[in-house]
């Protein structure tokens, strides 16, 4: 049997019918790694003997007659900045290469309690500030579609390794792109929850009203089944709330599609576009209303996340000091352990974002910077409010283009930021949003973003779901 | 807009000890950034309330009760201090 053809539903009947332990099953998920990790380098760090202690804990489970969950079994990988208990956690630095979680995420806990098998710890950009991959301090991590390319990023080992066949699943987060991104240029699913919707605790923090975390795997109906078991709200997170779980029925042929000429200007790939405005054509075939809407303000997001989002993250990024945890800097005095460690520890692209947000939150800067943000973010949230009265979903691509070569962009930080211009406004407005792999620029797959309001993943996962059928 | 001078407050302010090539180097990426943040100036924002995080703000309390972790929650803390003397951690004087 071809083991990583199964989807979740089917791993699972599978091991209730017996036809293959949940062993094998992560055996045959370790062996794959050990093939293509040389190529691919998307795990930080693999721990095959808790994997497979927990995939016999299953085993056992199954054969006692309890009644297992979906994810019982089914072999996940984690984001290397969410924390899981006794393993390391780097966060793609230096500063904390050697530093081992105290404690299980939240999310991370969630998915334990179902079964899920735990593969290992994938590659980021430095604590999830990048649009590629390259910005971690241990390797660069490739796109399986292409070696020579970036699989994008911050969660980009999680994405390589879900189109790598290396996991079923994974746990990336998302700030500003970061899980729809590199989903987008590796082919596979991934979905940013609405601000709130996973807890953030034990996910490293980068920028406290931006972070979350969510689900990257082969398909829609996977993705969805992972963000059931790892939402809701948390007490160990005060910004978490609970999601309405009441079912929702949504049918293309019963919604309207909103389109912002905001998201199809210069910018945008010729190729990306095509294939974009096919499926928005196949959306309109099967009776989706299609609405030309604005999002006036979407011009200015990417400004506005670069000074919130940099702020943000020099306060988050200051508890690492040398002093309790991390790397540590020998110094005669106090002040200059900080500035060791911190000099030593921190990658230019770190350093760069605290340095703009330690500007932007200064005396004398603060109004015309990081206060004005605030309020341009306010007016960001505010048409997304407003066009969420017309439509029910919005369609754009996820990003201008697919996946670019390794090193190309490295060397300018600005061109590298201008990655993300489709997908930080979503991000700013806090509302969730799906990557759906589409079509391909030649072998470089493409994402459609459907974006919908607060706490509509069910919404967006149908239309997904329906989407999927239509395309395939 | 961004000289050697502001750079070495703002990297003192961070905390962050950078060397000359990468005092050189932020100074000229530093400034192509924030020359691009001039956009803002566009957007007419005197009427605005900044943006609040949640879509419904109210404070969450706990009652005041101290959570006893015990010795394999400090134990977890302790192992990864730097520098240490029995149970406690080391730090550098200040005088």
């Amino acid at each position: 049997m071809e083991l990583q053809q199964f989807s979740i539903k089917q791993i699972h009947q599978h091991l209730l019918q017996k036809d293959f332990s949940a062993r094998e099953l992560a055996e045959h998920y370790l062996r794959t790694i050990k093939k293509e990790e040389p190529e691919i380098a998307a795990f930080l760090a693999v721990s095959e003997e808790a994997a497979l202690a927990q995939a016999e804990a299953v085993d056992e489970e199954i054969k006692q007659g309890q009644e297992v969950s979906w994810l019982a079994g089914v072999p996940g990988a984690i984001k290397d900045a969410i924390l899981v208990q006794g393993q390391k956690c780097t966060a793609g630095s230096r500063i904390l290469e050697n530093y081992s979680a105290p404690y299980d995420a939240t999310a991370v806990a969630k998915l334990k309690k179902q079964g899920a098998v735990i593969l290992g710890k994938t590659n980021l950009d430095e604590f999830a500030m990048g649009s590629s991959t390259e910005h971690s301090a241990f390797q660069a991590t490739k796109n399986p579609h292409d070696l020579t390319r970036v699989p994008g990023g911050t969660s980009g080992g999680s994405a390589a390794a879900v189109a790598a066949n290396e996991c079923v699943f994974a746990l990336g987060s998302d700030t500003g792109g970061s899980i729809r991104q590199p989903a987008s240029f590796c082919g596979v699913v991934g979905l940013k929850p609405t601000y709130g919707a996973v807890s953030r605790y034990g996910l490293i923090a980068h920028a406290s009203s931006l972070d979350q975390i969510g689900p990257l795997a082969k398909n829609v109906e996977d993705c969805q089944i992972v963000f059931e078991a790892i939402k809701g709200q948390d007490k160990n997170d005060s910004t978490s709330s609970d999601t309405d779980s009441r079912s929702v029925n949504v049918e293309l042929k019963n919604v309207k599609i909103g389109i912002p000429s905001e998201y199809f200007g210069e910018g945008l790939e010729k190729a990306t576009r095509e294939i974009i405005e096919s499926v928005i054509k196949k959306a309109a075939k099967a009776g989706a209303k299609i609405q030309e809407i604005s999002l006036p303000h979407s011009k200015y997001a990417l400004a506005c996340y670069y000074l919130v989002s940099t702020s943000e993250a020099s306060a988050n990024l200051a508890r690492f000091d040398g002093i309790k945890y991390g790397l540590s800097r020998e110094a005669n005095e106090l002040a200059d352990v900080y500035f060791q460690s911190r000099g030593q520890g921190f990658g230019p692209e770190v350093k760069r974002r605290i340095m703009l947000g330690t500007f932007a939150l200064s005396s004398g800067y603060y109004d015309a910077f990081y206060a004005k943000a605030q309020k341009v973010r306010a007016l960001i949230k505010q048409d997304f409010a407003k066009a969420f009265e017309q439509v029910d979903f919005i369609f754009t691509p996820v990003s201008p283009f697919p996946a670019f070569k390794i090193g190309e962009k490295i060397d300018n930080p600005l061109k590298m930021y201008l990655s993300d211009v489709l997908t930080v406004p979503i991000s700013l407005a806090g509302v969730p949003a799906l990557s759906l792999p589409v079509g391909q620029d030649g072998h470089l797959p493409v994402g459609l973003q459907i974006i919908s309001r607060p706490f509509n993943e069910q919404g967006i996962f149908q239309i997904g779901q329906q989407l999927e059928k239509i395309i395939s | 807009m961004i000289d050697k001078n502001l750079v070495e407050k703002v990297a003192h302010l961070a905390r962050l000890e950078l060397s000359d090539n990468e005092k050189t180097k932020m100074q000229r990426e530093l400034s192509a950034i924030l020359d691009y943040m001039a956009l803002l100036n566009e957007v007419e924002v005197s009427q605005v309330e900044p943006f609040s995080a949640a879509n419904k703000l109210f404070n969450i309390t706990r009652t005041d009760e101290a959570a006893v972790g015990g010795e394999q929650v400090a134990q977890k803390i302790i192992e990864q201090f730097p520098r240490k003397n029995n149970n406690y951690l080391k730090v550098k004087a200040i005088l």
